[in-house]
């Protein structure tokens, strides 16, 4: 807010496109439980800047994968989901080092995780059909959406609240709802999603002729950030 | 001084210095002796590769990197607090530490504003470093 201007309608916005997402899905935690600008603009704070609709869920629930050789997949019921690529990174060696470290905190890291994933799976960027980026707070989502490329930097706030991540957007993601609507169950929820979204069993909102999923998780920076992506074909 | 109801740090053997400088009324930072680098905790420094590493008093000046105001009540010592700050104070040594903001209203803190170390002695055994504004 303070670097690039980002307003609050602009978090309130993440939390909104999210909020319809799951609005449309039938086993959401906030299926057809509508989230107005106005609901969130006079929400009690939790820490300002942040409001209570920019914090995730707090829920039980489960997910199960199952992970073996495409060889053996092929035999099963449902179509298998080929994990093309992964990559990693953290940040403990920076913390109490530099600002630097906090500017863009998850910047160098995302920004490693993101090349091996996409150099191990062989695709780009422009691949990518669908995303499911790590959602526990509204800014998660902005901070990846400009530390893995997909907008500049400072322009997270203004891509999200002209619709980019809705189906009709430049960069359909989070298509569930994820962990700020659907279910938190925290990186497990990007999973499932991505998943669904390769099989072509995410209903209304399904990413129509989806091929690439591009999923990532993210945790706080302290006491050391971590950065996961992996890459998914169908 | 009994009557301090917050939560009070769990001393260890690696933060004690930090602690025992506080008491003394001194602002105390980790930092590789040799290139001085700061560091919250390492037992290396990985700018020179050097392992001597340990505390050295700092000038306590520096500025409000980032902060946030909590307004959920996360434990009840703190019921007549909130709204209270949280703040990440750039010292002028480079470092990054974690405190309040004291002697200032929530709405008058911003980023960049010049701050300065004060000492709170909230019990026998500890003293908090926080941070009010440079007049």
């Amino acid at each position: 807010m303070h670097l690039y201007g980002l307003t609050r309608r602009q978090l309130g916005s993440v939390a909104i496109t999210l909020r319809e997402y799951a609005n449309k899905r039938p086993e959401a935690v906030m299926y057809e439980r509508k989230l107005t600008m106005d609901d969130y603009l006079n929400a009690r704070m939790i820490v300002e800047p942040l409001c209570l609709f920019d914090c995730c869920l707090v829920n039980d629930g489960a997910v199960a994968l199952i992970i073996t050789s495409a060889e053996r997949a092929s035999n099963c019921k449902k179509p298998p989901v080929y994990v093309m690529g992964y990559g990693t990174d953290h940040s403990v060696r920076e913390i109490g080092r530099s600002p630097q470290a906090y500017m863009h905190w998850d910047g160098f890291i995302t920004q490693k995780a993101g090349e091996n994933a996409f150099r191990m799976a062989g695709v780009t960027l422009k691949d990518v059909d669908v995303a499911e980026l790590y959602d526990a707070f509204t800014p998660f989502l902005l901070s990846q959406l400009e530390s893995y490329g997909i907008c500049g930097i400072g322009e997270a706030g203004p891509f999200v609240e002209e619709g980019n991540l809705r189906l009709d957007g430049a960069f359909p993601s989070n298509t569930s709802g994820t962990e700020l609507s659907w279910s938190y169950l925290q990186g497990f929820s990007h999973l499932t999603e991505g998943i669904r979204q390769m099989r072509g069993e995410a209903e209304e909102c399904q990413v129509k002729d989806a091929e690439i999923c591009m999923v990532t998780g993210l945790g706080p920076p302290s006491p050391g950030s971590t950065a996961t992506c992996c890459i998914l074909r169908r | 001084m009994s009557e301090y109801k917050k939560q009070l740090p769990d001393i260890t053997s690696i933060d004690k210095p930090f602690w025992e400088g506080a008491k003394r009324h001194e602002l105390m930072a980790y930092t590789c002796l040799n290139c001085e680098t700061f560091y919250s905790q390492a037992t290396d420094c990985v700018a020179c590769d050097n392992p001597r590493m340990g505390w050295v008093k700092v000038s306590g000046k520096g500025e409000v990197y980032t902060f946030g105001i909590y307004h959920q009540l996360y434990h009840p010592a703190w019921k007549e607090d909130i709204p209270y700050n949280v703040a990440w104070i750039k010292l002028d040594e480079g470092p990054l530490l974690m405190s309040n903001i004291v002697e200032c209203k929530n709405e008058d803190i911003h980023v960049g504003m010049p701050v300065e170390v004060i000492f709170d002695d909230v019990t026998e055994e500890v003293t908090l470093p926080k941070f009010k504004p440079v007049k």
